[in-house]
């Protein structure tokens, strides 16, 4: 299970198995982690891609990365999987997984910003395209603005909010997913809302929601 | 413990509540699907018919989601032509130089060929090779089939445009994955590339790349005796200015991957 992710360390699960990943690849791997896959590892696999690769695609996307790069990333946080499904506890299939994803999208996240810091709003394309807005729908134009505010959100406010508010799981599998108690859940959602509607009315209050009706 | 009511079903903004209901748009389309899919070797015959096995109410919503849709030939035929034109100068001038030299000798692979997974759903009049379904009688390993398939050269034959157009993608993961200084994400990358297409064009590209993931991950001397043997077999290569500036950058100093 992931332990240290109330420690404050979001990239937990990966760092756990650095040692492992060091000595597979170290000095040149001799083959891919997936291709050494054992059948039952095989089957295992397959399964947790079939279960759980829509969620994931949708968390990254709703986590911040770009619509076009969230492929990808989706990749990326399989292929991690594949290579410490030794690791991985049985049942928590899907808390790896989402918090390999949070951890990429973090960085994603990160990344963008240092590649392109005239832009305020870099997760996202949506405001990249910010001449062009009141082209949009207004859907289109909810959505970047929805990017804009996740993105903003602090991290572990923003996994507990994408989970319950967006993705709608219950409290006990938001718990389970993120590892953490079910009264940490409910404080965290508390204070995702509160910072939902803080930026929402500054937001507001700045004039970008003029025209969204 | 009862769970709260979602702030969509109480909310009273209607500014806040559209906001919400946006990312209801949030889907995977069947695309974006083949893409993952292609990307971590997985055919979609053999994924579903695995997780149908394991009788999960997960797998069902995935195939009513429209998991079994094909990609349309036009859309995959798009694919291939942009990114076989954006790497035309690259690969030419690694299909010359792999004819001399190997910088990284690719595994053994003697099984027997198993088509590229990703195109498995693939409609059998598309140009980019209809290879059979997944078999779920191969061997069970098959999540990286490609690294089991025959030589290079039979690999090629069927449509040498998609088969470079899988490796951009497949290198393009390491690149998502060093830009966003995740080093040993990016090696696991390299590492599918490698099974996939043990003699890929794309060889010393996904070489230099590993160079740059190892000098990320702090590995340098392993980095060192790789751009050394790199910069001996290639040393006029594109690349080879990229790798003395990896080699040389002060610790710490790793660079940012060119982007795509």
């Amino acid at each position: 299970m992931i332990k240290n992710r109330e420690a404050g360390n979001s990239a937990g699960v990966i760092s756990e198995a650095q040692p492992a990943l060091a000595s597979a690849f170290l000095p040149e791997p001799s083959g891919a982690p997936m291709a050494a896959l054992a059948p039952a590892d095989d089957r295992r696999f397959r399964q947790m891609v079939g279960q759980n690769l829509d969620f994931i695609w949708r968390c990254l996307r709703r986590m911040g990365i770009a619509s076009g790069d969230v492929d990808d990333a989706a990749q990326q946080v399989f292929l991690v999987a594949a290579s410490k499904l030794a690791i991985i506890t049985l049942g928590s299939e899907r808390a790896f997984l989402f918090s390999t994803a949070s951890r990429i999208a973090a960085n994603a996240r990160r990344s963008v910003h240092r590649r392109d810091e005239a832009h305020q709003h870099l997760t996202h394309r949506g405001q990249e395209d910010s001449p062009s807005q009141e082209e949009l729908s207004d859907q289109l134009r909810a959505r970047a603005l929805m990017d804009t505010v996740l993105s903003e959100m602090p991290g572990e406010l923003r996994e507990v909010f994408v989970l319950f508010e967006l993705e709608e799981l219950p409290v006990a599998d938001v718990a389970e997913v993120l590892s953490i108690p079910l009264g940490t859940v409910g404080s965290r959602l508390r204070r995702a809302r509160e910072d939902f509607h803080d930026r929402v009315n500054r937001m507001k209050a700045s004039g970008v929601s003029r025209g969204q009706r | 413990m009862s769970d709260p009511k979602r702030l969509l079903e109480e909310n009273t903004d209607e500014f806040e509540n559209e906001l919400l209901r946006s990312v209801r748009a949030d889907a995977m389309t069947d695309r974006n699907r083949q893409r993952v899919l292609a990307g971590i070797g997985l055919a979609t015959a053999g994924l579903t018919a695995s997780t149908a096995a394991a009788s999960t109410s997960a797998t069902s919503a995935v195939v009513k989601a429209g998991f079994f849709k094909s990609v349309s030939t036009a859309t995959v035929k798009w694919i291939a032509i942009c990114s076989v034109a954006a790497l035309v100068p690259t690969a030419a001038w690694v299909a010359r130089s792999q004819r001399t030299i190997s910088v990284a000798p690719p595994p053994a692979a003697t099984s027997p060929a198993i088509a590229p997974v990703a195109r498995a759903a693939e409609p059998p009049a598309a140009p980019l090779g209809t290879p059979p379904a997944n078999d779920r009688t191969a061997p069970a390993n098959d999540v990286t089939p490609e690294a089991k398939t025959a030589p290079a050269t039979q690999a090629a034959q069927p449509a040498a445009s998609a088969t470079l157009a899988d490796e951009v993608a497949a290198l393009q993961v390491a690149r998502t994955a060093l830009a966003g200084h995740d080093p040993s994400g990016a090696i696991v990358a390299l590492d599918h590339y490698k099974s996939r297409f043990p003699s890929g064009k794309l060889g010393p590209e996904a070489t230099v790349l590993r160079i740059d993931a190892l000098t990320q991950r702090g590995d340098r001397a392993t980095a060192s005796a790789m751009g050394d043997r790199f910069l001996a077999a290639h040393p006029h290569s594109p690349y080879a200015d990229r790798v003395r500036s990896i080699l040389s950058a002060p610790k710490g100093a790793a660079k940012d991957t060119p982007s795509r």
